[in-house]
């Protein structure tokens, strides 16, 4: 037994813990004698097999959340609330709460709730007076666009800037691009948004300040959020690159005559290239947590996010629960791909 | 004949002096941050000595004065809002209680979380599975957007902000202490533990959870930063704290209208805050070495 | 007949800078080698033996800050003063390296033919094809069954000794003048040691390089090596031939080192007598000998003056103020170990 990676039989299944993770695998193992390994091999999984479970596993997820929101909403919070005027007595309340079949029992409330999900019903909208689910699915695509566009300049600068900054540490390159890095994580991002409308749309001129049209309108918030994940990317781009730079055959590389830069793009990209992609499917992941929506607000773009604060300031919870559980499925969604994804690499590059 | 290299990148000579200078500065550069983050500190705790002028002053002589000018008040740092009100003293008495929120939020989600790092660590088994099942489907959750729901929902206050804000945080210390917990488990000082009958309790608190606590400690520091942008953020979005309470997020939001004639009362709030932030993970960054070669 | 020898450490010291202290790791070392020659660099751990052959290409960790003076001189060139982009031809080219541990010195997501063969293209301009089939050759020299499929396996399906293989046929594929060997057989098996030994052994005189093989084991001296050098705290203590070591080792070091030796033939209560003390510090000034706290033969001197290196005879020095002293006890009483056990 010992180091960071071992075999953990765990009554009968085979679990794989890593210092940082455990993930359950019942596909392939990283066995260490030729004998386990002939073994792990016979009882692996198919891939749709593991496909299944991951989808099992997400649905399983998005039902839970289904849950935990309407519990937010319905118990926590009381719905009659919102119709009521705000002086009402509680006889009001009470009638207010028949009307709406709020007093029935609350697994009856669930079920039909649950139900009318599956129907595509997710209640109507007071405040546009047309079914929630339509405003929030008209609103997904800008979020996704947005979101995309995002990542991609986030992964541009954090990668490109990680592995240059990695290459070599503690060089004037890597102080500078380290230190803005931390700043870009330490500004609250709609600020930040803020102060590039103010920059480049008021005092340059440039661009618009905000809402969607015309194509240069995407830009500022694109590079917000490129700013801000980029910087985290970077982050940990940098420090796997300097893991991997001091590894034993970096020096045998060199010893073979190969420049600094050669033996980058020759050894070292090779092995770091499956955890920056995985480092950047999370950071994706992490936007949708909640970075991009503020953004959103902030420009008046008109994805999800500006949907939920409006909806939020007029308290409209069916088109809150409705916009939490949508985003929640495509996380969800989300992390199965690059999961997937994730493990159809590693297959391929047959990590040790 | 005898030469002097420093080798690879730089294969330049020794250092001259000024080149050992510079470099001594910058080893104790650091030090800033924590006497910043005293000033901040110091504000949240007495305000009064620190603002120039009464937040809640109105002047409505001297709106949208901007940074730098002198009145017959004083001289406004930050320059004044839209009624006069100096934004240098806003800014002060808004410490208090963006530290205050940002602390408390921090605290309790690092409780939760390693309590649970610690049962799932140590317990492993269906404990580890149910926990870790748990903070997978939080993970899996908009947490911005429950978050809001749920402010909106029970309305906004200061209180509902302390209890709402440490879902945020407390899958993160989950994570790490499990982690470190099993780390530590396979230990032989654990080992003696146990064997010399210490209960399952002494032996976790008394034995995992001060090899734990590095690491924990610097997590607070770095998380107190992530909580402090994310009130800013909910109070920004107008599902934070409510006026009369001033937060540094509330001052930002209060600007925005007047971002394009006075650019200040936006944007000096947000440098505070990214300040604060950059020194609390600046600071961090620092003891997480100190703590992963000592720990 | 006398020709320019082939590799000339002329005063090498190297002295690593971290932020609080400098380690001086080597200090003033010198020696020679010939074309063809094999010397052995011996002593315990952290005496300085690696970093002295790390020296020669140059080929510190990047985090390193290492301030290197004294002279390399490899046919003629300093190596030290060459700009970096000459010493990379010189690397994998002229001078060859194997390091010491077959695990984790091999890229784990190439294959081990490609990591070969990228040497030889990027020296050569060979074709790939051209490459691969001499890789193919090497693989087989060096004792790798089935090459050919062997070629497109990753490191991890080889075992330790087939892999050390591998390095050593990355460190000849293009027949260097001079092949450096980092205690290759260190992290490996008994009967894998034995195995690569002889193929180092052979290679060598196939090709006609000459050999630095870093070790703590002076059976691996003895078997692959011409002469010796025995290294402390980062010095040298002794240069001499391996048919000299054994009979008139002269440095109190290197008795020390033998007498640690077992030997058959040895009477039964022959005992084992260790070296007491510690080695020194690297981050402090040693002003006298470096050996003098631990030193049987001690003197006054020993504390303040640093010694001299002694000729005591063609290829045989010796750092010590008591060296002709004892060179000429030792040449009349006999063999030096009884003498003095």
């Amino acid at each position: 037994m010992g180091g960071s990676s071992d075999l953990v039989t765990v009554r009968g299944r085979v679990t794989r813990s890593d210092a940082d993770d455990v993930t359950e695998e019942d596909g392939p193992v990283q066995a260490s004698t030729p004998i386990a390994r002939r073994m792990a091999w016979a009882g692996r999984s198919t891939v749709a097999g593991i496909v299944l479970r991951r989808a099992r596993d997400g649905a399983i997820t998005l039902v839970l959340v289904i849950v935990v929101i309407f519990v937010l909403t319905n118990v926590v919070g009381n719905p009659a609330l919102v119709y009521a005027p705000v002086d009402a007595s509680d006889a009001e309340i009470a009638r207010i709460e028949a009307a709406f079949g709020l007093d029935r029992p609350f697994l009856e409330r669930f079920g039909d709730y649950f139900a009318g999900i599956f129907r595509g019903d997710f209640g109507n909208s007071n405040w546009q007076q047309r079914p929630a689910i339509d405003a929030v699915l008209e609103a997904l695509p800008a979020t996704i666009q947005l979101s995309i566009l995002g990542i991609a300049g986030a992964a541009f600068f954090g990668i490109v800037g990680g592995v240059l900054a990695g290459a070599r540490p503690n060089s004037r390159l890597d102080r500078v691009t380290n230190f803005l890095s931390i700043g870009a994580l330490s500004v609250p991002n709609f600020w930040l948004g803020l102060l590039l409308i103010f920059v480049f749309a008021v005092r340059l001129g440039w661009l618009p300040t905000s809402g969607r049209i015309g194509w240069n309108s995407i830009i500022l918030p694109a590079a917000t959020l490129a700013i801000v994940h980029g910087g985290r990317i970077f982050q940990l781009v940098r420090s796997a690159t300097v893991e991997e730079m001091s590894k034993p055959y970096v020096r045998v590389a060199r010893s073979k005559g190969f420049s600094d830069r050669q033996v980058l793009t020759r050894h070292v990209l090779r092995n770091t290239g499956l955890t920056t992609a995985t480092i950047a499917g999370w950071e994706y992941v992490r936007m949708w947590g909640g970075a991009a929506f503020a953004i959103e607000f902030v420009f008046a773009w008109p994805g999800i996010g500006t949907l939920m604060i409006n909806a939020a300031h007029r308290q409209d919870f069916f088109i809150l629960q409705a916009a939490v559980i949508v985003a929640g499925a495509f996380v969800i969604v989300s992390n199965l791909i690059i999961d997937l994804m994730y493990r159809a690499i590693d297959r391929r590059v047959g990590a040790a | 004949m005898s030469i002097v290299i420093r080798d690879l990148h730089t294969a330049t000579v020794a250092p001259s002096s000024a080149h050992r200078a510079v470099a001594a500065v910058r080893k104790q550069l650091w030090l800033v941050c924590p006497l910043f983050l005293m000033v901040i500190v110091l504000w949240a705790v007495a305000p009064g000595w620190f603002a120039p002028l009464d937040p809640e002053r109105i002047d409505p002589r001297n709106r949208l004065v901007s940074p730098l000018t002198a009145t017959e008040a004083g001289r406004h740092w930050a320059g004044t809002d839209q009624l006069g009100i100096d934004l240098f003293s806003a800014m002060v008495h808004g410490a208090r209680l963006t530290l205050l929120v940002a602390v408390a939020a921090t605290l309790i989600g690092a409780c939760i979380g390693v309590i649970v790092g610690l049962l799932s660590g140590y317990f492993s088994g269906w404990v580890d599975r149910l926990l870790m099942r748990l903070t997978e489907a939080q993970t899996a959750m908009p947490m911005f957007l429950v978050a809001i729901l749920l402010l909106s929902m029970l309305g906004p206050s200061v209180l509902i902000l302390i209890i709402v804000l440490p879902t945020l945080v407390w899958p993160i210390f989950g994570r790490v202490v499990r982690a470190e917990t099993l780390k530590v488990r396979e230990s032989s000082y654990i080992e003696a533990a146990v064997a010399t009958g210490c209960t399952t309790r002494a032996v976790i608190t008394r034995h995992v959870l001060p090899n734990v606590m590095p690491r924990i400690l610097v997590l607070m520091v770095i998380e107190t930063g992530h909580v402090m942008l994310a009130e800013a953020g909910l109070s920004f979005l107008g599902v934070g704290v409510q006026p009369p309470d001033t937060t540094w997020g509330l001052l930002i939001a209060d600007g925005r209208p007047l971002l394009t004639v006075a650019w200040w009362l936006t944007i000096l709030p947000g440098v505070l805050l990214g300040l604060t932030v950059l020194c609390l993970n600046i600071l961090s960054r620092r003891f997480e070495t100190r703590a992963g070669a000592a720990g | 007949m006398s020709t320019t020898p082939l590799l000339q450490i002329r005063d090498l010291s190297v002295a690593f800078r971290t932020p609080r202290s400098v380690v001086n790791a080597v200090d003033g070392l010198t020696y020679e080698l010939d074309r063809g020659e094999a010397i052995g660099i011996v002593g315990e751990s952290g005496s300085g033996k690696t970093v002295a052959a790390l020296a020669i290409l140059r080929l510190f960790g990047l985090f390193d800050h290492v301030e290197l003076s004294g002279e390399v001189l490899f046919e003629g060139r300093n190596l030290l003063a060459l700009p970096a982009a000459q010493l990379r031809r010189i690397r994998g080219r002229e001078i060859g390296m194997v390091f010491q541990d077959p695990q984790t010195s091999l890229n784990p997501v190439m294959s081990v033919g490609d990591q070969v063969a990228e040497s030889i293209v990027y020296h050569t301009n060979a074709t790939e094809k051209a490459a691969r089939s001499r890789v193919i050759e090497l693989f087989e020299r060096v004792g790798i069954p089935d090459p050919v499929r062997r070629y497109d396996d990753r490191p991890h399906s080889f075992s330790g000794g087939m892999r050390q293989r591998v390095m050593v046929a990355i460190a000849v594929a293009c027949q260097p003048k001079l092949l450096i060997a980092d205690e290759p057989t260190t992290a490996l098996d008994v009967t894998v040691q034995a195995q690569i030994l002889k193929l180092l052994d052979e290679l060598r005189r196939e090709m006609g390089m000459a050999l630095v093989m870093i070790t703590h084991d002076f059976g691996v001296v003895a078997s692959t090596c011409d002469k010796v050098l025995v290294m402390y705290a980062g010095r040298a203590m002794e240069t001499c031939s391996v048919a000299h070591l054994f009979e008139r080792a002269n440095h109190p070091y290197t008795e020390g080192l033998l007498r640690l030796v077992p030997r058959f033939g040895q009477q039964e209560h022959h005992r084992l007598t260790p070296i007491e003390g510690q080695p020194p510090e690297l981050t402090v000034a040693h002003p006298g000998c470096v050996f003098a706290e631990r030193c049987p033969h001690v003197e006054e001197r020993c504390f303040t003056v640093r010694p001299d290196r002694v000729e005591l005879g063609p290829q045989h020095h010796s750092t010590c103020h008591l060296a002709a002293e004892r060179a000429q006890r030792i040449t009349v009483a006999g063999r030096p170990w009884e003498a003095v056990g």
